[in-house]
């Protein structure tokens, strides 16, 4: 395969979002193959620390580049990703690429077919670069990946190697996936964006589910402009509309549980940032917090358990060894949990999504802390999903967005709420308040 | 309407599964997975506790407009 052309090394692609990558590739400055080459030697420097990557295809992403490059040269360009390397979470199917979510059981494991996010994302153009390293099943049982803004610190789960790999520059994007704060928690924590459409919006056929109702398709990427790049990918190329930043929005700040739970440090970064936003136009309001919400996290905990039970009830059966202690404990609990609490818990979870949906009756959107704290020390813990669970319960869309630092420079985030299928018009009000925010957008340097 | 096991209180609604799982998965088992299981059952009492009417189904995917 040709040498990687010196004037795109010297451009060092890698640094580049998907948007500018794209707009270069369309002029002719920079071809599929060079970005693609900008982005191995990225990981070449940075993996034996950073382990965010359980297999890198460099074989199947240079022919599929060459391919590609081949295409822009005759005039083709297949979709909005066309050319851009992406990184694929271990519990997605990847046709003749190994697939082992985590687990010794799958530790050998070849799926024959793609899943169909990310044969969709091979039809918008997107070159499957390798796949990324997840918790043990997408639970809690740490992968060996750090966080590339601190290399003691954890970079959050389940999708530890997505967030890691965006964050430090080896791919511009990356699938996740989210049951309780697999997505928001590990953005925030490495300093990207990060994004969790509505329930259902994006197809889980060949995911390896952790919970079917509760699971979703998400992403990582270092902007919102290339969030929405890839969510029209994920929907159908054309499906999404031109992005636009809104005007300023009507947020609605929840406090309560929020505050209460938050490291001092996380919740005065959060009020800093809500004060950039006023700044800049943005009303705050501080709705109350939906009468049913102190059971929230009880409910996701049992229909999580329960269905996790449900998925595992067999290779358990044979193999509780073989799992981790957050995986046997999960399951192992999940099995003696009553059906009548299993449909107490769903029951409840309807009442909280018309209590989440009325709530945001008079505002744009609803935004709290990301996570209740930075990234942890050690690895050991991906950090607690609480502030992410109850979105993951009604399945409203959500994203978080990097605001700020922390005194020793680990980054903070906003996550903000949008309601169910208003994906485009959280993508407008996350683009207004990047803007408003300003956080750098480029990978950062392991240390 | 609150559930049926609301009417015990939570410790002795955790020592009752806590048994259950003993006869499951054995002592040492169980004490392995202690805060899972403790996790669990306190959920499961916290979930029974929650008033829900009748009408209060089960949940479905929000549906477009």
């Amino acid at each position: 395969l040709e040498a990687p052309d010196p004037e795109v090394n010297a451009l060092d692609a890698y640094k580049l979002g998907i948007s500018e990558a794209s707009r270069l590739m369309r002029e002719g400055v920079l071809t599929p193959s060079g970005l693609l080459e900008s982005h191995l030697r990225r990981i070449d420097a940075l993996e034996s620390e950073v382990r965010a990557w359980v297999t890198v295809d460099r074989e199947g992403a240079r022919e599929a580049a060459k391919r590609l490059s081949e295409e822009v040269e005759e005039g083709h360009i297949r979709g909005s990703l066309h050319g851009v390397p992406v990184g694929i979470k271990d519990i997605y199917d990847t046709v003749g690429l190994r697939t082992t979510m985590g687990s010794k059981i799958y530790d050998q494991f070849v799926p024959g077919v793609d899943a169909e996010t990310v044969a969709g994302l091979r039809e918008a153009g997107a070159i499957i670069l390798g796949k990324t390293e997840t918790t043990e099943f997408a639970v809690t049982d740490p992968a060996l990946t750090r966080n590339p803004w601190n290399l003691e610190h954890t970079p959050g789960g389940s999708s530890s190697g997505s967030a890691a790999a965006v964050s430090s520059g080896m791919c511009p994007a990356a699938l996740g996936s989210q049951t309780g704060g697999s997505v928001i928690r590990p953005a925030s924590f490495c300093g990207v964006v990060g994004m969790k459409p509505t329930y259902d919006l994006i197809s889980r056929r060949g995911v390896y589910p952790l919970s079917w109702s509760l699971d979703h398709v998400g992403f990582f990427t270092r902007s919102v402009e290339d969030a929405g790049m890839v969510l029209g990918a994920l929907v159908g190329d054309g499906r999404l509309p031109p992005l636009e930043a809104s005007s300023a929005p009507r947020v609605g700040v929840l406090r309560g549980f929020f505050e209460e739970n938050a490291d001092p440090e996380v919740w005065e970064g959060f009020v800093k940032a809500k004060g950039v936003l006023q700044d800049a136009g943005a009303e705050v309001f501080e709705p109350p917090l939906p009468g049913s919400f102190h059971v929230v996290h009880d409910a996701h905990r049992l229909i999580m358990a329960s269905e996790a039970a449900s998925v595992h009830e067999e290779n358990f059966r044979k193999r509780a060894r073989d799992y981790r202690p957050n995986v046997r404990g999960l399951v192992a609990s999940g099995l003696m949990i009553p059906a009548r609490a299993y449909l107490r818990a769903q029951r409840i979870r309807t009442v909280f999504s018309d209590e989440a949906l009325l709530a945001m009756d008079e505002v744009d959107c609803l935004m709290t802390p990301s996570a209740p704290t930075p990234a942890l020390h050690g690895l050991a813990s991906t950090g607690n999903s609480a502030f992410n669970v109850p979105w993951s319960l009604c399945g409203f869309p959500a994203m978080t967005l990097p605001s700020g630092v922390t005194h020793d420079n680990l980054p903070l985030g906003i996550q903000i709420i949008g309601r169910p299928y208003e994906e485009h018009r959280l993508l407008s009000i996350a683009l207004w308040c990047e803007r408003a925010l300003g956080f750098p957008k480029e990978p950062t340097e392991p240390n | 309407v609150v559930g049926f096991l609301a009417s015990c209180g939570k410790g002795e609604y955790v020592d009752r599964l806590m048994a259950k799982a003993r006869e499951e998965w054995g002592a040492d088992e169980v004490e392995r997975l202690r805060s899972a299981l403790v996790r669990t059952a306190e959920a499961i009492w916290a979930v029974e506790a929650f008033a829900l009417e009748p009408g209060e189904g089960p949940w479905r995917p929000p549906t477009r407009r």
